[in-house]
């Protein structure tokens, strides 16, 4: 739920086993609902993580990212 | 990531097709590149790899490889992979193209490999125009090795073979790929573009695949410049990485388009069908060669008979 | 097809174009440029590339891109330029990838100057670049061989995916004599290794990095075996008035023809002499020495260098022989008489020695 009451027109996924915490997407992201967890994944980096709501669908951050595989962005279809 | 499936969500932006889906690399590596946290590299790598799909050239495409930190182009790309020599990669290219001209060709050096041992073969390839595409990866140092000086390294910039900081009187000025390669005639397409910022990210993502589409629809030789973060060498966090590329890198090296023959560019011609070799001239033929035949290096129309050997058969008819 | 009289270099481009060879990529040099010049004409004429490079460090790497995408492709050069292909060979023979080049031997070291010389031996038969590698090496001596070696070469090549180099000298390269060519053959079909841009070839890669040292040392176990096999099968030699030979001299190119006419003249002053003429340098025509060496009771090496090809004929004797060495070097082409004067000095000196078996 965005902050004006409605359903977010988009959603991020993150792959954490493949984000090096390079911190780039939540630089990037517009709205600024990114961060970096407080957990380590395997490789020890801080994966990035989505703060629930307020994705916007931009796909800003996937441009961001420099691994092929760490973000997955999608938009609400129904 | 190939993401997971959300009711009432549609994907609209994953794990491009073109990677592999595991990468040959050692143990855990398999799922993530070798590029540091933060590395250019692995943006202009996202971008190719977006604009070979969009294109729809995957099963056509050649990707030439360099040396340097992206050596392991063939662990990404599930493309034809061929890993060149220091330097060489735009000769490699134009070897590759001039033989299978209906490929994609499409070289990857970064500014050691392009800039300073490759500077011939880049310098040729684009007078010549080979309908390839370059990808130019300009960080203004040395990764692979270590943080050695480059040719684009900005003045005053330290290194560890510029430790005092690049100095005109010693090492010279940054190099500018772009405005040297357009002082050629040939080149259809020269563009700087920079990862300094969303909007320039963006815009690069663009002129990554006009560059790649000029090469499909068989125009000249294209260049895209990338203005890349190394945020291990710079020794700066990621996100002060960019903010040198969108500052120091930028003022250096101005953004924008250099050269764009696009629309005018006319699409070359598709290579004549190879002539049949003629195998030879008969006894009674060879009689009838002339005894004082013209010299082949200096006359207007090479003629069958000049040879005995295998000249092209429609001209073997000829006499 | 009938015989036609024709250039040295220029032989070797009509033999790699009727063999189906569709590219090449050369930097001019004395004394090889007419290859080049020939390649301008005939290559694109048969629906080839040419493209002359800016270097011949260019020109060796358009090879490998060549090589990779599948076509038969050649270049040519003289000492100078084929150092700097020599990173090139170490390339193309890690990556497993054929090609030829013709190498046209000048004097040297550095600039030295264009009149023929053998000094590019070591580069180019011990393997100049870095690395475990080979090149096979091919030797011709008249301008039948320039055509018909380059034919060989390039089969070669695809046998043992490897670079093949004709060495050839500024003498062969630039005399003329009647040659027969061969029939055109068609254009081979890309290998399945090779990368084409094609659906059927997009998951091969070329390279030659192996970062694991045990990868890379099996790696180069596979090189030794396939340059071990052309070790037993692939030498080729002639072997003139040798059958009763007490003296064999042994020398290539140019020289090899040199040393007939020594043989002759040293039988006719009563010298039992023979000539070994290798026509592969890579691999070394070993065993057809060692055949020799049961009646032969010593070897005169004869270069156009101050002592290369001797080593190997050494090697190859292992000591059971006495082998014997002339050379001239800079440019200097020795007569026959010249050499006979040598060879008689030492000959009286071998006449008396007791055989060791062998």
């Amino acid at each position: 739920m965005g902050s004006n009451g409605k359903p977010d027109r988009g959603l991020v996924q993150f792959n954490s086993e493949e984000c090096k915490g390079c911190g780039l997407c939540v630089e990037a992201c517009p709205p600024k609902v990114l961060h970096l967890s407080g957990h380590l994944n395997h490789c020890g980096y801080h994966p990035a993580e989505y703060l629930g709501s307020g994705c916007t669908g931009c796909g800003i951050c996937f441009f961001a990212c420099p691994e092929p595989g760490g973000i997955a962005v999608l938009r609400r279809v129904a | 990531m190939s993401s997971t499936a959300v009711p009432g969500f549609a994907v609209t932006h994953e794990r491009s097709e073109i990677f592999y889906g595991r990468f040959e690399r050692k143990g855990e590596g398999q799922h993530q590149t070798h590029y540091c946290p933060g590395c250019g590299h692995g943006i202009v790598t996202k971008l190719l790899a977006r604009a070979l799909d969009e294109l729809g050239v995957q099963q056509r495409t050649v990707l030439v490889s360099p040396v340097g930190c992206s050596v392991f182009g063939y662990y990404y790309f599930d493309v034809g992979n061929i890993s060149a020599a220091h330097g060489r990669a735009s000769a490699v290219a134009t070897g590759v193209k001039r033989s299978r001209p209906e490929s994609i060709v499409v070289a990857y050096q970064g500014d050691g490999d392009l800039a300073a041992i490759g500077t011939a073969e880049i310098v040729h390839a684009a007078n010549r125009g080979e309908p390839i595409t370059v990808i130019f990866v300009n960080n203004g140092i040395y990764g692979m090795t270590g943080g050695q000086m480059a040719p684009t390294t900005p003045l005053g910039k330290k290194s560890t073979t510029s430790p005092l900081g690049r100095s005109a009187i010693n090492e010279g000025y940054p190099l500018r790929v772009c405005e040297l390669l357009a002082t050629l005639e040939a080149p259809v397409f020269l563009e700087r573009v920079g990862l300094g910022n969303n909007k320039q990210i963006m815009n690069a993502a663009k002129v990554i695949r006009r560059a790649v589409e000029n090469q499909v629809r068989g125009l000249g030789f294209s260049l895209v410049e990338v203005l890349s973060p190394c945020p291990t060498i710079w020794k700066l966090d990621p996100v002060e990485a960019q903010r040198f590329v969108r500052e120091d890198m930028a003022a250096a090296f101005p953004l924008g388009n250099v050269r764009d023959l696009a629309a005018s560019a006319a699409p070359r011609p598709a290579p004549a069908p190879a002539p049949a070799l003629c195998r030879g001239c008969s006894a009674s033929l060879a009689a009838r060669r002339p005894r004082n035949p013209p010299n082949p290096w200096t006359a207007a129309e090479p003629r069958a008979w000049m040879c005995g050997f295998a000249w092209p058969v429609s001209e073997a008819r000829g006499f | 097809m009938e015989k036609q009289l024709t250039k040295g270099n220029e032989a070797i481009v009509k033999a790699a174009v009727l063999a189906g060879a569709r590219a090449y990529y050369g930097y001019p040099i004395t004394p090889a440029s007419e290859i080049a010049e020939a390649a301008a004409l005939y290559f694109p004429r048969a629906g080839g590339v040419f493209i002359q490079a800016e270097s011949e460090v260019a020109a060796v790497n358009m090879l490998y891109g060549s090589a990779s995408a599948g076509i038969r492709c050649m270049s040519a050069s003289s000492g100078p330029g084929i150092s700097l292909m020599q990173e090139g060979f170490s390339y193309l023979s890690g990556a497993e990838l054929p090609c030829v080049v013709a190498d046209i031997m000048r004097a040297g070291p550095g600039l030295g100057n264009i009149a023929p010389e053998q000094g590019d031996y070591h580069q180019v038969v011990k393997g100049g670049g870095h690395g475990n590698y080979r090149t096979l090496v091919l030797a011709p001596a008249s301008v039948q061989e320039m055509a018909d070696l380059t034919t060989l070469a390039f089969d070669l090549a695809d046998r043992y995916r490897n670079p093949v180099v004709l060495l050839a000298d500024g003498a062969t390269g630039q005399m003329m004599e009647p040659v027969e060519f061969a029939a055109p053959r068609p254009v081979p079909a890309p290998a399945e290794w090779c990368v084409t841009g094609t659906a059927e070839t997009r998951h091969n890669v070329i390279k030659s990095i192996f970062l694991e040292p045990e990868l890379q040392e099996k790696f180069v176990r596979k090189l030794e075996a396939k340059y071990q096999e052309a070790e037993r099968t692939e030498t080729r030699a002639e072997c003139w008035r040798t059958d009763d030979a007490e003296i064999v001299l042994v020398g290539y190119g140019i020289v090899g023809r040199i040393l007939k006419a020594v043989v002759e003249m040293a039988r006719a002053s009563g010298i039992r002499a023979g000539l070994l003429r290798p026509i592969t340098l890579y691999p070394f025509p070993v065993g057809q020495i060692r055949a020799l060496a049961r009646q032969a009771k010593a070897f005169v090496a004869v270069e156009l260098s101050n002592g290369q090809m001797v080593d190997d004929v050494r090697l190859a004797l292992g000591g059971s022989r006495p082998v014997e060495f002339f050379g001239r070097v800079g440019g200097m082409v020795p007569t026959a008489e010249d050499v006979l004067e040598f060879v008689a000095g030492k000959f009286g000196a071998i006449a008396g020695e007791v055989l060791v078996h062998v």
